[in-house]
């Protein structure tokens, strides 16, 4: 008898009417891009760059700015690097300057650790920050200038590696 | 009963005492030391120093500086711990928010709208065809774009349409060349102007542009003044053409 119910019960249930017509799509998840440049190994622990330390070099860009050495201040990966650099020569007056009014906002965005040429490891940190600068010049004809303007700065910050990762 | 040793067996065993320890007492002449005592006192006390001075680079080797032990003038300098290098720290990018961006590889001396660029002008500006010294005609279609450029009087212009410079190689480049009509001709730079193409190639300055693939050349200047744009990127030779601004 329980043997005849338990048959009844599969052959009602598999004529079930199926409302199921098809599988939710396995849609992937945005995330940021946390592809690593190749040979490059993750941070165990972050450790988030010292904002002095990134205050002082952004004082230290901004004092560069107009002069040749801004082209050491820039990262290979800069867009147009040249081009900027040849703007600010050819198209800025000579006397302007760019003095830094305030840094703020100053966060690590990623890490990893690379190798350079002699083996060292090299901790690579992506630093945002924002600053609010001013270029100061005087115009010929229009008189002393100020250009106020406020940017967030991505930084790169290559230092020697004090703890070993992961 | 008091236990006696006879002679014969302290013999022996002062014998075999004496072959034991023998090997470990250093022979000094007895003669020496009665001739020159001094020179035996001095000997051991410089061979005192020794080993005073041996203990002493064992200690900072292996426990290190001893507290009481001062530098001697004459000693020889001691390597400095490396210092850690600071951090080289350089820009990957900008992002304007408010106002001047001096970063903006196109207008690091923009106004206070920088944050939104200025409106693309679409319409021609400009640009009379023919003439030229090179000969050839023009074919160049003037555009204008980014409008003024804040802060400073300069426009910047762009060849485009069939003046759009093609693709060459790396062997073979194509080649443009910007100069005012007061100057020469291939190589000769307008004294106000600057130029460059859109690929990569940044201003040169008494340089030709040269580009590996299509590309266009943006010209920058003092407004009033005539530039003419040649270059070699159609196969029917240079083009010419003149753009006033």
């Amino acid at each position: 008898m329980i043997k005849l119910f338990i048959i009844t019960t599969m052959i009602f249930v598999s004529f079930l009417p199926v409302y199921a017509t098809d599988f939710r799509p396995f849609n992937p998840i945005p995330s940021p891009n946390a592809k690593l440049p190749s040979g490059a190994m993750t941070v165990a622990k972050p450790m988030p760059v010292d904002v002095r330390e990134v205050e002082k070099a952004v004082e230290k860009i901004m004092g560069s700015w107009n002069t040749p050495d801004m082209d050491n201040k820039l990262a290979g990966e800069f867009y147009n690097k040249d081009r900027l650099m040849d703007t600010v020569a050819t198209g800025v007056p000579k006397d302007a300057k760019l003095r830094l009014l305030s840094v703020q906002g100053v966060q690590t965005l990623n890490q990893h650790i690379r190798k350079n040429d002699s083996g060292e490891s090299l901790l690579v940190s992506m630093v945002s920050a924002i600053a609010r600068t001013q270029v100061e010049y005087n115009d010929p004809t229009r008189g002393f200038q100020r250009l106020e303007g406020m940017n967030e700065y991505i930084l790169k910050v290559t230092s020697e590696l004090e703890v070993e990762a992961k | 009963m008091k236990k006696t040793y006879n002679t014969k067996t302290l013999t022996i065993i002062t014998v075999l005492l004496l072959a034991v320890i023998s090997p470990f007492i250093s022979c000094v002449d007895a003669a020496d030391i009665v001739a020159n005592p001094a020179a035996f006192i001095q000997g051991n006390i410089e061979g005192y120093k020794k080993g005073l001075e041996e203990l002493q680079t064992w200690y900072r080797r292996n426990c290190g500086e001893p507290q009481d032990d001062k530098e001697k003038p004459g000693d020889a300098a001691k390597p400095e711990p490396k210092p850690p290098k600071p951090p080289q720290i350089t820009i990957v990018s900008t992002k304007p928010i408010s106002g001047n961006n001096p970063f903006d590889p196109t207008n690091p001396l923009g106004g206070s709208s920088a944050a939104t660029p200025s409106a693309i002008v679409s319409s021609a500006s400009g640009g009379s065809s023919g003439g030229g010294s090179s000969g050839g005609g023009s074919s160049g279609t003037l555009t204008t774009s980014w409008g003024n450029v804040g802060g400073t009087s300069m426009t910047n212009l762009i060849l485009g349409g069939s003046s759009t410079l093609n693709a060459g190689s790396s062997s073979s480049p194509n080649l443009a060349f910007v100069y005012t009509p007061g100057g020469s001709t291939y190589g000769a730079s307008p004294q106000n102007g600057y130029y460059w193409c859109d690929t990569g190639m940044t201003n040169t300055r008494n340089r030709a542009l040269n580009t590996t693939s299509t590309d266009r050349v943006r010209v920058g200047g003092a407004s009033g003044v005539t530039y003419i744009v040649t270059h070699t990127a159609n196969t029917s030779g240079v083009t010419v053409t003149n753009i006033t601004k």
